[in-house]
C-alpha cells in the first residue's frame, strides 16, 4: 500500500512557480509603466519630431552616442584643448619639416607651419564649436522629451504614444519582462 | 458526490450539456487554451498513449485529487493518496510507471496561473520521481 505524506513538499515546483510569479509581476509592472508612458507622451509628437530633426543635423559620428555622455561631449567641444588636435598638430609639423627639407629656410617653414596650424587646428576648433551648438540644441530637446516620462529612460525614437503601445503589445504577446528585449524585438520587426 | 443509479435518474439533454459545461469550466478554468495546453503536455509525456485515454486518466486523477469520489471529511483527506488509489485501480489499467507522472501534472496544474505557466517536462519528471520514492 502506497503511503504518501499528506503535506508532501515539492521544492522543484515551488522554485519553478516562484520564478514564474516573479516574472509575471515584473511583466505587469512593465506593462503598467508602458501604459502610463503612452498616456504621458500623448500630444508630444511635435517635440519628438523637433528632437529627431536636431539629431539628424548632427555629424554622423555624434548621432547615436549614449545620452549620458552627451553633456561631457558638449563641454569637450566648447573648450579649446590642444591635446584634442594632436593629429592636426602632427600634420602641421610634417608639412613644416617637408618645407624646410625642400627650401632650407627656417623662417619660411615656420610661417608655413603657423599658417597650417591656424587653418587646421583653428578650423577644427571652429567646427567643434559649431557641433557643440548643434549638440546642445539636440541635448536640450532630448532632455525635455525624456523628461515627459523619465521613468522609462527611452531613446527619443520610442518616446511616442504609438511606439510605446507597440512595445506594450510586444511585451504582452511575447511575455517579456525587460524593456530592452521589447525594444530589440520592435527593431527586428522594423 | 454520492453514488447514484444512472438509469433511474432523468436528465434532459440540456441538463446533461449544462453539467458537462460546468465540469469543463471546473477542470479548465482558463478555458480552451488551457485544455489545449494540457493536451499538448499529455501527448509529450505519454506519446504512446491515445490522446483521449491520456486525457481520461488525467481527469480521473484530477477528480480524485479534488475529492470528487470521496465521502471523507475534507480535513481527513490525503489528496495525493486518493489520487494514487484511484489511478492504481486495476480496472483503469494505467501503466504503473505513468501514474506518478499523471500525479505530478495534476499537482502542478493546481498552481498554474492564467498565463498557463505549466512547468517544463523535466520538472514534472523530477516531481514524479519524488512521488515514486513515496510509493
Amino acid at each position: 500500500m502506497a503511503e504518501f505524506d499528506k503535506n508532501m513538499d515539492f521544492p522543484e515546483l515551488d522554485a519553478y512557480f516562484s520564478k514564474t510569479s516573479e516574472a509575471a509581476d515584473d511583466r505587469m509592472a512593465l506593462l503598467e509603466l508602458l501604459k502610463r508612458g503612452a498616456v504621458a507622451y500623448r500630444g508630444t509628437e511635435e517635440l519628438r519630431k523637433k528632437c529627431l530633426n536636431a539629431r539628424e543635423l548632427l555629424p554622423k559620428e555624434y548621432r547615436y552616442l549614449e545620452f549620458a555622455g552627451l553633456q561631457k561631449l558638449i563641454e569637450k567641444c566648447k573648450i579649446f584643448d590642444l591635446k584634442n588636435y594632436s593629429r592636426e598638430l602632427i600634420k602641421c609639423i610634417i608639412i613644416g619639416v617637408c618645407y624646410y627639407t625642400l627650401f632650407q629656410s627656417i623662417a619660411a617653414s615656420a610661417v608655413i607651419f603657423i599658417l597650417c596650424l591656424i587653418v587646421m587646428v583653428g578650423g577644427g576648433y571652429m567646427t567643434d564649436r559649431k557641433n557643440a551648438k548643434k549638440l546642445e540644441t539636440y541635448y536640450n530637446l532630448a532632455v525635455e522629451l525624456r523628461g515627459v516620462f523619465p521613468e522609462l529612460e527611452l531613446e527619443e525614437d520610442y518616446c511616442s504614444e504609438e511606439k510605446l503601445m507597440s512595445l506594450y503589445d510586444i511585451v504582452q504577446a511575447n511575455e517579456l519582462t525587460s524593456l530592452e528585449s521589447a525594444v530589440v524585438k520592435l527593431k527586428a520587426i522594423g | 458526490m454520492g453514488k447514484e443509479i444512472q438509469w433511474l435518474s432523468f436528465k434532459t439533454r440540456e441538463q446533461k450539456q449544462a453539467d458537462l459545461d460546468e465540469y469543463t469550466r471546473w477542470v479548465f478554468k482558463y478555458g480552451q487554451p488551457q485544455k489545449e495546453k494540457v493536451e499538448q503536455i499529455l501527448s509529450r509525456l505519454f506519446p504512446k498513449e491515445a490522446p483521449s485515454m491520456a486525457m481520461m486518466t488525467y481527469l480521473l486523477g484530477r477528480d480524485a485529487y479534488y475529492g470528487r469520489y470521496n465521502t471523507k471529511k475534507s480535513s481527513d483527506r490525503n489528496p495525493i493518496k486518493d489520487m494514487y488509489d484511484v489511478l492504481s485501480k486495476k480496472r483503469y489499467q494505467v501503466p504503473k510507471k505513468d501514474i506518478p507522472l499523471y500525479m505530478a501534472l495534476i499537482i502542478a496544474d493546481e498552481r498554474v496561473s492564467e498565463a498557463l505557466d505549466y512547468p517544463p517536462d523535466d520538472v514534472l519528471h523530477v516531481v514524479a520521481a519524488r512521488l515514486m520514492e513515496q510509493e
